[in-house]
């Protein structure tokens, strides 16, 4: 815990203008391995990669302790009460995510695609995605995945800024998760319907492990009728799992690169197995 | 309720920059129903920048905004329950007690700055709107004898009583106005009641006009407010008494940490999880502690040219009723 800290005290006087690489190896020799990522809840927050300037750019909202745990239980309640209310859905990540965020960031830092996200941190937004996505093939990803947005009425504007969370980077890692939703929906081939947004769910809790996602993902099905519980228990969520643990890292993605890939191709690249069982429907 | 309304009325500028950052359609339709000015600005700047990208965005745009309306439109009625899980319920105490304090007479003359109402559910039967308050204070007064012929004049009957609610936000006036007219009180009625709308710093009334100007939870807001008190002076009659209902300073520095940590640790996080609006409530939070202490409002109010300016703290100096006269 000395070692650590005192590491992490020189480090921070040099790591005000780090480049990724540098950034790179810091991580690798203070952080350690992913088995022991309780131990990031207490010694991140002294490792400070973000500058004032860069979070007023972001509208950082600082929270404290008490705020936290009081927004943790009351917004998890209100989803529970209310699903409707993604806004509380984004504030339980935001505010529980402290724990888990540094474990994702490091898994991204040892990865060489994960290093270049967080340096150049792409942003999916309507802005961002290419003119001629509407004349992509749909069994392109990037056609499956404009057919997704207009069948369903989505855009990727819809996704809520991360601004609770300090650090830059962890900020990103939230966010990429956040954006990146969709494209797992078209990859796994899931409707976002009700029990379909809970099986995605069960995958990003085993990909991510994210405390909001694991509370949604147990305690979400408790809502839903016997036959789609019996689904989920049967089908949905042994695949979540198995293709969970299976494919690659999927934060680690730069999806933007696929967009003219074939779509069984990609899942293959990624190892990434689409649900085969029956169709989830949400009567 | 009418707290929060009014922080969102005076706190354009300081949304704006928010609202830019947070998702387009969902921020448009939190404060769409409570300011104008901000939810065009942005909706218009969005709007066009989907144009010229996917056909799917405008079907989008509309699709979602209905979809995120109701979803929200759910959460805007409930700044009046913000009202309630903020001061857990005893706002309604303070503006009884405020209009105990009043204690108006009937043929008195009502001019209610700043009291637009908000939405209030149906079954919240509980009115807190002053001038409500200020005619059912008269009605229950022992010697109140309704006129039986209105418009007429009549030796017994008492002398007819009014109430102007003022307020800037038109949207405010027609809830109030609706309400009004559920209850039966119109411009004609005994006692009357009539909805205007303008700005607090010209008031659109001739002077010496009115026995009693009352203003709750508005003067926090106000740009100018030794004008604002200035307008009060000319628009009383002679005798005539000013009142302020507004949040203050706690004199014992123990409550005084007590109610800062709940200040700033709970309300925010409330207006986050109730109203979906954290910004607004940090801003009242705030804005509360800027406003003057006790004794420099009531020298503001003396230099306007009251007399016999009093105040009397509520909640240990949570809030506060200054009162002055004009002699």
């Amino acid at each position: 815990m000395m070692i650590r800290s005192t590491l992490q005290s020189v480090l921070r006087v040099s790591s005000t203008s780090t480049t990724s690489n540098q950034r790179c190896l810091t991580s690798l020799t203070v952080l350690q391995s992913p088995s022991s990522s309780f131990s990031y809840c207490y010694s991140t927050s002294s490792f400070n990669t973000t500058t004032t300037e860069e979070k007023k750019k972001r509208n950082v909202l600082p929270t404290n302790l008490f705020q936290k745990v009081l927004l943790g239980v009351g917004s998890s309640l209100i989803a529970m009460y209310n699903p409707g209310r993604t806004d509380m859905v984004a504030a339980l990540g935001e505010v529980s995510g402290g724990c888990v965020l540094p474990h994702l960031k490091t898994k991204m830092m040892n990865d060489s695609d994960g290093r270049w996200l967080l340096e150049h941190k792409p942003r999916i937004r309507i802005e961002t995605l290419p003119e001629q996505l509407s004349s992509l093939a749909p069994d392109t990803f990037g056609g499956a995945y404009y057919k997704f947005l207009t069948d369903n009425g989505f855009s990727p504007d819809d996704r809520a800024e991360v601004r609770m969370v300090e650090d830059d980077d962890e900020a990103y890692v939230l966010q990429r998760y956040r954006e990146v939703h969709d494209f797992w929906h078209v990859l796994a081939d899931i409707p976002p319907n009700v029990p379909g947004e809970l099986a995605i769910k069960w995958l990003e809790m085993v990909q991510t492990g994210q405390p909001m996602c694991a509370l949604s993902a147990l305690v979400g099905p408790l809502r839903l009728p016997f036959q789609q519980q019996r689904q989920l228990i049967q089908h949905t969520a042994p695949w979540a799992v198995r293709c969970g643990r299976n494919s690659k890292f999927l934060l680690n993605v730069i999806y933007e690169n696929h967009w003219n890939d074939n779509l069984i191709e990609l899942r293959k690249k990624l190892n990434f197995e689409p649900y085969s069982g029956p169709t989830i429907i949400d009567k | 309720m009418l707290l929060s309304r009014r922080v969102l009325r005076s706190s354009v500028s300081f949304i704006r920059g928010y609202s830019s950052t947070t998702t387009g359609s969902t921020s448009n339709n939190t404060t769409s129903s409570n300011n104008s000015y901000q939810s065009s600005s942005t909706q218009s700047s969005s709007e066009s920048k989907q144009q010229t990208h996917f056909g799917f965005k405008t079907i989008n745009a509309e699709e979602k905004e209905t979809m995120v309306k109701s979803v929200f439109d759910a959460v805007a009625s409930k700044y009046d329950v913000m009202n309630d899980a903020m001061s857990l319920g005893i706002h309604r105490l303070w503006k009884d007690e405020f209009m105990n304090t009043l204690n108006p007479v009937p043929g008195s003359h009502l001019l209610d700055v700043a009291g637009g109402t908000g939405k209030e559910e149906e079954k919240i039967k509980e009115q807190s709107d002053i001038s409500f308050r200020f005619i059912d204070k008269i009605k229950s007064n022992p010697y109140y004898l309704p006129n039986p012929h209105p418009g007429q004049l009549s030796s017994t009957a008492s002398l007819s009583s009014s109430a102007i609610v003022y307020d800037i936000n038109q949207a405010m006036l027609d809830e109030g106005q609706k309400r009004a007219i559920q209850n039966g009180y119109t411009k004609t009625s005994d006692p009357s009641i009539d909805f205007i709308q303008g700005n607090s710093e010209q008031l659109p009334f001739e002077d010496e006009s009115f026995n009693c100007y009352t203003i709750s939870f508005g003067i926090r807001n106000c740009t100018n407010i030794d004008v604002v008190l200035k307008e009060a002076y000319r628009v009383l009659k002679k005798g005539g008494r000013f009142m302020c209902l507004e949040f203050s300073q706690i004199p014992n520095p123990a409550l005084r940490f007590a109610y800062d940590q709940y200040s700033f640790n709970v309300i925010p996080i409330l207006g986050q999880m109730i109203a979906g609006d954290r910004e607004s409530y940090q801003y009242l939070v705030e804005s509360i502690r800027k406003f003057p202490t006790q004794d420099n409002f009531a020298g503001m109010i003396r230099q306007a040219g009251f007399k016999q300016v009093t105040y009397k703290n509520l909640s240990f100096g949570i809030c506060a009723i200054h009162s002055g006269w004009k002699l």
